[in-house]
């Protein structure tokens, strides 16, 4: 499953670009996520908590740098986890690509997800909902996250292990809009048919 | 897990129970009080068997925690016919070959009712969007459409 | 004596009646039986942990936390299930299906271990507790990539199996076919999938099973359309003695094929229970039911109609590719593994055909059940209707005319069709003529021509079809070894009411009204007085249950059958009231009388009496017969369904402007059930082709298995049905009545596909796989391309 999305951040891209490469720093601000391990700047080990609906789910697994493209300002990364209560396994290639943008940076992230399992089954929609959601907090972590790490201060909490409800809240909001966009749109007076 | 008391009056009767906080009201009506006319049909709140009325309101009861009935009203499809008198949605879905397996049914009555409250005088248009929260695999719809239709039709007020 | 008084058949609720049914009193009053409104003491609640990948090897199952949990009482794994010999269990067409995963998982949602508790919530609690590691294999999705050379094999549990190979199946005449392609004007050829779709009754699928340990007995309500097979089957797997197994069927919440299969969790319940010693309730969950339980259709079609430039079909040859899941455990007649889909073309008059098919195994839940059709007919009707509406095209004909040129004539019943099925009646060119003049067809034309200028696009669509019901002789039909035969039970009380049990098993199809309007017809007890009673094997005759339209051809059958027994006997007690020889009376409906003085004679209840206060000398008193009915043919309905739609060019939705349909099913016992019957038929049709979508992504994820994905039509996008009724009585059976209840499924989808690709005929497009939903029409439109539906689907 391919997810594109992008998102922009007021801070200059070099700022950016250096604090991506942070992963220890970067890496919690997507919700749910905790690091476990640095083996080395490369590769790191991890746990990603999600909730999708009715489905809550635990991978953990391994994370790993392939690509860092310092002139195109490019990084690839290939992650890999198990669900930790044997829900499933997934697979990610993740392409992140900084640019110069009006407010500052602009970062387009690409995702080629993997997914078996339970989540898998579960509403067409709802892991693009739920990725849409997750990145749209991160970005807004990253955004506040970067003057404090520009300063050399501490992370502040919070961006841990986000509410699973909040997420779903905001996931289910985004399918309702769909949902209704159905009912009220272009299929919504019904043709009369005769009948018996 | 703690149980909660709460107390439901259901088909006009009081009743009390100590339920646990996550306990769906369709299993309250069901395993509770032995109710078992409401009928669980999925798991993703799409298929409407087990509609009920909570306050004259259509609800899906299995989309909907027993704790949040406590002090309320509700109204099963065991709760339709006074004593031996059916109500008219009901002979309605008799007269018109309105069901086959079942199943749908109560909770199919019961939206039909609900609609029958708040609009008497249905066009099959209104009954259809009315009924599209209530799937049925059997009869195909267009019965049900005409046992509510009929149902409206002996429920006016005769005329003077 | 009674006097003469002319019984009225429709009065007393006879054949022809549109009696109101029986059932509904309970339905509407919300005191139907079903199988998860059943209680019994002591009894435990059972939930299923199912697997979450589609092909891995099982590394660990820890179930420790999950024992901890209070309220658990057993948690069951394929491990302790082999020490019982229970891993595995034998399905119903000679193959063998893992009741619990012991070394692999085989598909997403298979049954890896079960957990008893005290309520049914504890029991999802324990499932959450376990944990499995899973080493992931890679995934077949479809038949393609089983048959590849160096693809995993997926039953390395099989001894002996070295591919992914179910069955090959063959039949027709090879040569006189390529001959007949040879001397073709024109080849027409086409190629689809008809995609996997769920039965999907509203009722999911469950079992009460109570093992009494005092007695030794095993009691299990279940919800199955065949009680008997159960039965038997469940002697074979569980190793008790047939007459210690008891099942009953109770009201079943609709089953379309969906409830015949033997399931894992009926075996597990099973098993909880004798260990237990107490009753063990297993429900599933819609989800569940949707990707683990009885999937249909899965065929990939190529074929070829020879054609002689007048139109003529010289001859029709394809193949076909089943994708039959993990296990082949669908039941199919033992001698057809591709159920009856040789049945294809028999409506029309075609000298020769060839028919190749081959089953792969794929990791997908079980496939092919007979999802509201007679064995795997609906796939061959849809190609036939589909190939023929292509064929049509190709010649630059018009398709009714086309299928007027080609359908059998009436002068040429019974009929042998190129695969030796004998069709026993019809009027087919008379449907098809009410079916054009209904729909207006030329001024539909004109109108569609018009819109065109307007760039709207209209579209007509016709299905015409003959399906074998009522399956099936002993020659050549049976399952599992046991014949497909059908039965009843009739008993006269002394005061003429009447208890009526067979061997069938309703899910809504009325049995209860309309047997006992059978017994009404040929004893002229009102039909009122007599109660019918199904599902239970302690009581019933054995009966291969309900599935594939059978039950009016067979069990009916076998009602009329067994009322006329007792009519021979009620005749001889009749003799004797009227002290007369027998030759003298004579029988109109509800009496007996004597022919040379008409006014003396004697009512069936009297009769009924006499059976038990005034035998003559030597008669055994009692009123009462069985009856098996071996058919001696299948019956073959015929309908024909013409469909017009409107499509949007800019979103690809459609929408149907008319169905009408012409459907002749023989004598019908109950009219208002008939057109019931039909129009939930043409439901399911519009379904198929307009929005079910389940299907796989490339790593065996079942994408759309609930009910928020899986989309069913509601009261709001389901047309309006116009039914028309042409009767051409069944000539071998014995009320002339032939089977309606899943024709429209069965012929309906092609008349939608059909109507939708009329419309978009200027763009050249042939072909778009069901459902056909929006982005496939608007890609079809914008592209000119055929369009796919087979997995993977790219999620």
């Amino acid at each position: 499953m391919l997810i594109t999305s992008d998102f922009e951040v007021p801070q200059p891209v070099e700022r950016v670009w250096a604090y991506l490469l942070d992963v220890p720093r970067m890496a919690p601000n997507l919700p749910g996520t905790e690091l476990t391990e640095v083996v080395d700047e490369d590769n790191y080990k991890g746990r990603v908590s999600v909730r999708m609906g009715p489905v809550s789910l635990r991978f953990a697994g391994t994370a790993r740098i392939v690509e860092r493209d310092e002139a195109g300002r490019r990084v690839v990364l290939n992650a890999a986890g198990a669900e930790e209560r044997g829900k499933g396994h997934a697979s990610m290639v993740l392409t992140a690509t900084l640019s110069k943008s009006a407010g500052g940076t602009r970062i387009a992230v690409e995702q080629d997800l993997t997914i078996a399992g339970a989540a898998a089954q579960y509403g067409r929609g709802m892991i693009t909902d739920v990725t849409n959601v997750l990145l749209g907090r991160f970005a807004t972590n990253v955004a506040e996250d970067i003057p404090r790490w520009a300063r050399g201060e501490e992370r502040t909490g919070g961006a841990g292990s986000v509410s699973g409800f909040a997420i779903g809240l905001a996931a289910a909001t985004t399918a309702l809009r769909r949902v209704f966009w159905r009912f009220f749109g272009s299929n919504a007076r019904r043709l009369r048919t005769k009948g018996v | 897990m703690d149980k909660r008391s709460i107390t439901v009056t259901v088909n006009g009767a009081t009743r009390t129970a100590e339920v646990e906080p996550r306990l769906l009201l369709a299993h309250l009506l069901r395993q509770g009080l032995g109710l078992t006319g409401t009928h669980i049909g999925c798991d993703t709140t799409n298929c409407g068997a087990c509609t009920v009325l909570v306050d004259n309101t259509a609800v899906k009861s299995c989309t909907m925690l027993a704790v949040q009935t406590d002090g309320h009203e509700v109204t099963t499809v065991e709760g339709m016919a006074k004593a031996s008198e059916l109500h008219p949605v009901q002979e309605g879905f008799r007269e018109e070959h309105g069901l086959q397996c079942g199943y749908c049914t109560p909770g199919m009555m019961m939206s039909a009712m609900a609609l029958l409250q708040r609009n008497p005088d249905p066009t099959e248009e209104e009954v259809r969007w009315a009924l599209s929260g209530n799937l049925c695999r059997c009869t195909g719809y267009q019965n049900i459409v005409k046992a509510v239709l009929w149902a409206a039709a002996k429920m006016k007020p005769a005329e003077v | 004596m009674t006097n003469p008084s002319q019984l009225d058949e429709i009065g007393i609720g006879g054949l022809g009646a549109s009696r109101k049914r029986v059932e509904d009193a309970r339905f509407i009053r919300g005191r139907g039986n079903y199988v998860d409104d059943i209680t019994l003491p002591g009894m435990l609640h059972m939930e299923i942990l199912r697997s979450p990948v589609a092909h891995a090897r099982i590394k660990s199952i820890d179930t420790s936390k999950a024992w901890e949990i209070p309220g658990v009482r057993l948690v069951l794994t394929g491990e302790m299930a082999a020490q019982r010999n229970l891993a595995w269990m034998p399905t119903l067409s000679y193959d063998t299906q893992a009741v619990l995963a012991t070394d692999k998982v085989r598909f997403q949602g298979q049954e890896v271990a079960c957990v008893v508790a005290d309520d049914p919530y504890t029991a999802k609690d324990g499932c959450e507790a376990i944990v499995v590691e899973y080493e992931p294999l890679p995934a077949i999705v479809n038949p393609r990539q089983a048959h590849a050379p160096d693809a995993p094999i997926i039953r390395d549990d099989k001894e002996g199996q070295t591919d992914n190979t179910c069955y090959a199946w063959e039949v027709g005449d090879k040569a006189a076919t390529d001959r007949a392609f040879e001397q073709a004007d024109v080849v027409s050829k086409l190629s689809l999938h008809y995609p996997r779709s769920h039965p999907s009754p509203i009722e999911n699928c469950g079992a009460v099973a109570s093992y009494d340990p005092a007695t030794e007995k095993l009691t299990v309500y279940m919800t199955t359309q065949a009680p008997h097979i159960i039965r038997a089957a469940v002697a074979l797997v569980a190793e008790l003695p047939e007459h210690m197994i008891r099942i009953v069927s109770p009201d079943i919440g609709g089953g379309f094929g969906n409830k015949v299969p033997v399931y894992p969790g009926y075996v597990c319940a099973i098993l909880c229970s004798i260990l237990l010693g107490t009753p063990v309730k297993w429900i599933e969950d819609k989800s569940g039911n949707l990707i683990s339980t009885g999937f249909a259709r899965d065929m990939y079609f190529d074929g070829e109609l020879a054609l002689r430039r007048d139109g003529r079909i010289l001859g029709v040859r394809f193949h076909a590719d089943t994708d039959q899941g993990a296990f082949f455990s669908d039941a199919q007649p033992s001698k057809f593994k591709i159920g009856l889909v040789h049945s294809a073309f028999a409506c029309y008059d075609i000298p020769t055909g060839h028919i190749t098919a081959r089953g792969a195994y794929t990791n997908k839940a079980p496939g092919g059940v007979a999802y509201r059709c007679s064995f795997r007919v609906t796939e061959a009707m849809f190609f036939q209707e589909r190939i023929i509406a292509a064929a049509a095209a190709d010649l630059g004909m018009d398709p009714a005319e086309f299928r007027r040129i080609n359908l059998v004539r009436d002068d040429q019943f019974p009929y042998r069709t190129p695969f030796g099925f004998l069709t026993d009646s019809g009027q087919y060119q008379k449907c098809l003529d009410i079916g054009l003049a209904a729909i207006d067809y030329e001024q539909f034309l004109r109108e569609k021509e018009e819109a065109a200028k307007h760039g709207r696009l209209l579209g007509i669509g016709i299905s015409t079809m003959t399906e074998p019901l009522g399956a099936g002789n002993s020659r050549e039909y049976d399952i599992l070894g046991i014949k497909m035969f059908d039965s009843a039970e009739l008993r006269v009380h002394p005061t003429g009411k009447a208890i009526l049990r067979t061997g069938a098993k309703t899910q809504g199809q009325g049995h209860e009204t309309t047997w006992a309007q059978i017994v009404a017809h040929e004893l002229g007890i009102p039909a009122a007085d007599v109660v019918v009673e199904e599902g239970d094997t302690d009581t019933a005759p054995f009966g291969m249950g309900t599935y594939a339209s059978r039950s009016t051809p067979v069990a009916g059958a076998a009602v009329a059958m067994v009322a006329r027994k007792i009519r021979a006997k009620a005749r001889k007690l009749a003799a004797h009231l009227l002290e007369v020889s027998e030759e003298d009376v004579e029988w109109e409906l509800g009496r007996f009388y004597i022919r040379s003085a008409p006014d003396r004679g004697v009512s069936i209840q009297e009769c009924a009496a006499a059976a038990y206060g005034n035998m003559p000398d030597g008669m055994e008193p009692g009123l009462e017969n069985n009856a098996y009915y071996d058919p001696p043919n299948l019956t073959w309905p015929f309908a024909c369904y013409i469909v017009t739609v409107e499509v949007d060019p800019e979103s690809g939705v459609w929408d149907v402007l008319r169905v009408v349909a012409v459907d002749d099913c023989g004598v019908r016992i109950n009219p208002m059930i008939v057109e019931g019957q039909i129009m939930g038929g043409l439901t399911e049709a519009y379904a198929m082709s307009n929005m079910q979508f389940i299907t796989f992504d490339a790593d065996g994820n079942c994408v759309g298995s609930n009910y928020m994905d899986y989309l069913l039509p509601t009261a709001w996008e389901t047309p309006g049905f116009e039914l028309h009724e042409v009767v051409t009585p069944c000539p071998h059976h014995p009320l002339g009545a032939k089977g309606v209840g899943e024709c429209a499924a069965v012929g309906g989808p092609a008349a939608f596909v059909n109507a939708v690709l009329d419309a978009l005929s200027d763009t050249g497009v042939r072909n778009i796989d069901m459902p056909l939903l929006p982005d496939r029409v608007w890609e079809a439109i914008n592209s000119g391309q055929n369009v796919s539906g087979a997995p993977p689907v790219r999620s």
